[in-house]
């Protein structure tokens, strides 16, 4: 199977500094600045992530009551 | 008592912890009152239905209490946390043997499943961005990945773990963990694409 440019860009990123935002993966995107195509593609992923992350649920007080009770610890 | 409860440190969660793991139910209940949301927003994410986050929740606190004097302190309590609640959502999904089990070569199907979960996301102001159409796709999307990936995406990218707490929660080689989470990120980012130059 080949791996794309893009796909390569990722690739990089994720073995070196396993974030986007790493030091590493930094200075891959300013290198990367030169290629168009190729920064729009890492962009794009981290808006995916982005999005990902807007939504944060947390339980509702039911929620935690019937947890409790089934855990025995209810005061 | 009080003194340990009021501690927020890493010390003071071990000590917290040690609590707990000698029986004393004040110390349980704080633990189990500090990790809902931790586990019920992972179970979300992964499940991506409430009514499916909060059987997991109650499953994996079971599960975290029968477990916690085998808790050696080798890991951070939370990593350990997520690796039972990693193992109690993978268990959920073999149990129900849920179409969710896919394969990448499976994927590009038209969409099939994805009812009504999207209309329930609460309305919050960040949520506001995200139009109906855009949640449903987000959620048809990682429901989608196997998830092995989606996992790994979760706690990376969601939940914010290093990579290496990753493939300590998932019991995996850390470039094992680099590979699930590069590709659950780009299967979720060309699902996505449309959306990318908005």
């Amino acid at each position: 199977m080949t791996t794309t440019p893009k796909e390569r860009v990722l690739q990089i990123c994720a073995e070196l500094g396993e974030d986007l935002d790493s030091p590493s993966c930094k200075a891959l995107r300013e290198f990367i600045q030169t290629c168009p195509n190729c920064a729009a593609f890492v962009d794009s992923v981290k808006k995916t992530i982005r999005l990902y992350r807007e939504y944060r649920p947390e339980a509702s007080g039911d929620v935690r009551l019937k947890l409790l009770k089934t855990l025995n610890l209810s005061k | 008592m009080t003194e340990i409860l009021e501690k927020t440190s890493a010390d003071g969660e071990a000590a917290l912890v040690k609590a707990a793991q000698s029986g004393d139910e004040a110390a349980i209940r704080k633990l189990v009152e500090k990790y809902t949301d931790t586990v019920y927003g992972f179970s979300f994410k992964v499940c991506r239905n409430p009514d499916d986050a909060e059987e997991t929740l109650q499953e994996a606190f079971l599960n975290i209490l029968k477990s916690l004097k085998s808790f050696n302190f080798q890991s951070s309590f939370s990593t350990w946390v997520y690796r039972i609640v990693a193992n109690s959502c993978l268990m959920k999904f073999r149990k129900e043997k849920r179409d969710r089990w896919k394969s990448f070569e499976e994927l590009d199907k038209p969409e099939e499943r994805i009812k009504d979960s999207y209309d329930r996301w609460p309305d919050t102001p960040a949520d506001e961005m995200l139009n109906a159409e855009l949640k449903r796709k987000m959620d048809q999307a990682i429901l989608d990945l196997p998830p092995i990936y989606r996992l790994a995406f979760v706690l990376k990218d969601l939940e914010g773990l290093k990579i290496e707490e990753v493939a300590k929660a998932l019991e995996i080689s850390v470039p094992n963990a680099k590979a699930r989470v590069r590709r659950a990120r780009l299967f979720l980012r060309d699902k996505l694409e449309s959306y990318m130059e908005s």
